[in-house]
């Protein structure tokens, strides 16, 4: 009984946004830059200046998001979130396009340029819904390889095959150990604390992580909806699917996340790196 | 459940004395493997250390086991010229017992240390070395720790139980990451021997920990773990009822029937099937790419059930049946022959007619029997035997 108890509060957890359903408006800046010269990415930003992490976005469940999305790439994109925008998005290039749309159950959703030279190169987000009264973190997986980035521009590749070798592996458009400065992805807080967290896996393979230190109560899929409930410490993230993870951790202490794919846990062949990041817990 | 409950509590009582359940493990880089085919591989790993001894290592390394409620303490000796540690997957350890050395510390060469740690969930967990792992977990510095309930043969508090059980982990190798001291690029792991317990294809049937030998009426736990970096996916036979209970080390609060199931890198889940006939037959274990999903092997685990001893058959000798599939086939099927059962067979039909005379190797080899009207055959040696159903 207790259990259950317990269970009901977890799945509550989100649902108190319901009263608090506001009308609210936000841009984000479609971008393609390289990094080191040769590395082509795409990301929403909010703001004109490029970067690789794409802008989180956080609502209560039945707000009404007024977006405006400028598309400052040279190739057509669109902005699609599964189940909620999949029609009439498109963005031309150099153009903007403005949507307003509700999601009303808690959860992680992405956000993404449904082409692949778009959500391949990266331009893929977080939206997390809901847990309002929660301190939140954001983990948006992705991996890069150099060879896939050009071939998918100059029109050579145009899918994920066995010669995908990916080289880097990102958590909100960064690498271990530069990930520990990111303030999203880095968890921090408290013993006892209910901590949530939104994942995303904006790449194109199966991205297995593993937290050391604590296991995590699953709220919500958009995947592996027979894991919801469960309570995991390693578990899989299927291309383009989303998790809403709740940690609630017993003991202080600085632990490591990573994806236990270990080839994601290096920066082009070197380890440590990659999709990997810290839990820190005070006292 | 109540009954249930008051023998739980009754259990706990008797053990309210705090075990501490001790483990001596030590790890060394200096050992040969034989593969399935003779090939002889380097590899670095872990055993039980005992100082009277030579300290040998083993792949995967030796399962770490303990009662849930117990302390338990892992006594660490470093045998070898580089840095190691162990890291508890999924024990929920605290940072100064993890074994990451980033959060916590590395063991040196010659040096030793103590882990410990408080078991407070059953279940099935990992161990490997937290140091450079993308390249040490490769080179077969892992293995599995094992939570019993405190209750035998019981998997849930709500007193789910069984009465065999069986521990899988399954891992890759990447022999060249093996052979050669080099950085490969630690991004390119392209694995070429895919194994349970240690074991491939034929090792499996050599192996008493990868052959289910059970009666009828039987419940076979199967704690299943994956240690290697792509996908692994189990396919249980018809028949053989499999119900999901438990996964990284906690009761499922839907636990569920399966035909199949997937497991990513670091997972584990523990089952358990309630076959109601008398099974014959095998669990396929499929590695598939973790990218493309491509499969990339399949060991097969013989499941070999025997009728109850008051029932009509019985084997005098349960050891000594080999493993075919598929059976009951059409002209053909494959039979799997461990190395002390080659030698020369006989096919006979029903009425003890000699059909066909053969000889099985080692290995697993093709059986035609499509020149023979369709029916009911035995093919023994009079020690190894098995009854072939060709449609």
């Amino acid at each position: 009984m207790f259990r259950i108890l317990c269970l009901l509060t977890i799945f509550s957890l989100g649902a108190v946004s319901a009263s608090r359903a506001a009308f609210l408006q936000d841009t984000l800046y479609l971008h393609h830059d390289t990094l080191r010269s040769n590395w082509h990415y795409m990301a929403f930003n909010s703001s004109p200046f490029a970067e690789t992490k794409n802008a989180p976005l956080k609502l209560s469940a039945g707000d009404q998001l007024q977006l405006t999305i400028f598309n400052t790439d040279t190739l057509m994109h669109d902005f699609t979130i599964d189940g909620i925008i999949e029609t009439g998005n498109q963005i031309p290039p150099g153009g903007q396009g403005v949507w307003t749309f509700t999601i009303n159950t808690p959860g992680t959703y992405r956000y993404y340029s449904s082409f692949l030279y778009g959500y391949g190169l990266g331009a893929s987000g977080i939206i997390l819904v809901g847990y309002e009264n929660y301190p939140s973190f954001y983990w948006n997986l992705f991996e890069q390889q150099l060879s896939f980035s050009t071939g998918v521009l100059d029109g050579s590749v145009s899918a994920v095959n066995s010669s995908y070798k990916p080289q880097y592996f990102w958590i909100n458009g960064i690498s271990y150990p530069e990930t520990l400065m990111e303030p999203d992805g880095m968890v921090m807080g408290m013993v006892g604390d209910s901590i949530i967290i939104a994942v995303t896996n904006s790449g194109k393979q199966p991205q297995p992580l593993h937290l050391h230190g604590f296991h995590v109560h699953i709220l919500q899929a958009t995947g592996s909806q027979h894991m919801v409930g469960w309570i995991k410490d390693s578990f899989p993230i299927a291309p383009g699917q989303s998790m809403t993870l709740l940690l609630v951790p017993d003991k202080p202490g600085m632990y490591m996340v990573h994806n236990h794919n270990l080839r994601a846990a290096t920066n082009a062949g070197l380890y440590p790196g990659g999709m990997m990041t810290h839990i820190q817990i005070d006292p | 459940m109540k009954y249930t409950f008051t023998l739980f509590a009754l259990v706990m009582m008797l053990r309210s004395q705090a075990q501490i359940t001790h483990w001596n493990i030590h790890a060394k880089m200096m050992a040969m493997y034989e593969m399935e085919d003779g090939t002889m591989v380097p590899f670095w790993g872990f055993g039980v250390y005992d100082p009277g001894t030579s300290n040998k290592i083993f792949l995967p390394g030796p399962m770490i086991r303990a009662t849930r409620g117990d302390s338990v303490v892992i006594h660490f000796f470093n045998l070898s010229a580089e840095d190691h540690t162990i890291h508890l997957h999924g024990l929920d350890v605290n940072q100064a017992n993890d074994g990451a050395p980033s959060t916590s510390y590395a063991v040196s060469n010659n040096d030793s240390t103590i882990y410990s740690f408080n078991a407070t969930h059953q279940g099935t967990f990992l161990y490997h070395c937290h140091v450079m792992t993308v390249q040490h977990l490769a080179k077969g510095m892992y293995g599995m720790v094992f939570i019993d309930h405190p209750i035998p043969n019981t998997l849930k508090d709500d007193g789910t139980g069984f009465n065999r059980q069986y521990h899988f982990l399954t891992s890759e190798m990447d022999v060249s990451w093996n052979q050669s001291p080099m950085d490969p690029g630690f991004h390119l792991f392209d694995p070429d021997y895919f194994m349970v317990n240690g074991k491939q294809g034929i090792q499996l049937f050599e192996d008493s920990t990868t052959k289910i030998e059970a009666q009828a009426g039987d419940s076979i736990a199967l704690h299943l773990g994956h240690i290697g970096y792509d996908k692994v996916r189990y396919i249980f036979p018809p028949g053989s009822n499999a119900m999901v209970h438990l996964s990284d080390g906690r009761e499922l609060s839907n636990p569920f029937a399966a035909d199949t199931l997937v497991l990513y890198p670091g997972e584990r889940y523990d089952v358990i099937l309630r076959p109601t006939t008398v099974l014959s037959d095998y669990i396929q274990v499929t590695y598939h790419d973790l990218v493309i999903d491509s499969l990339r092997y399949t060991n097969y685990i013989g499941i070999n059930m025997h009728a109850h001893p008051n029932g009509i058959t019985s084997y005098s000798n349960p050891k000594a049946k080999l493993f075919c599939f598929p059976n009951p086939f059409d002209g053909s099927t494959d039979i799997i022959v461990p190395a002390e059962a080659e030698g020369n067979y006989m096919v006979y039909d029903l009425f003890g007619k000699i059909m066909m005379q053969t000889h099985l190797q080692r290995g697993a080899q093709q059986l035609d029997l499509s020149a023979f009207p369709a029916g009911i055959y035995v093919i023994s040696n009079g020690k190894y035997s098995t009854r072939l159903i060709r449609h």
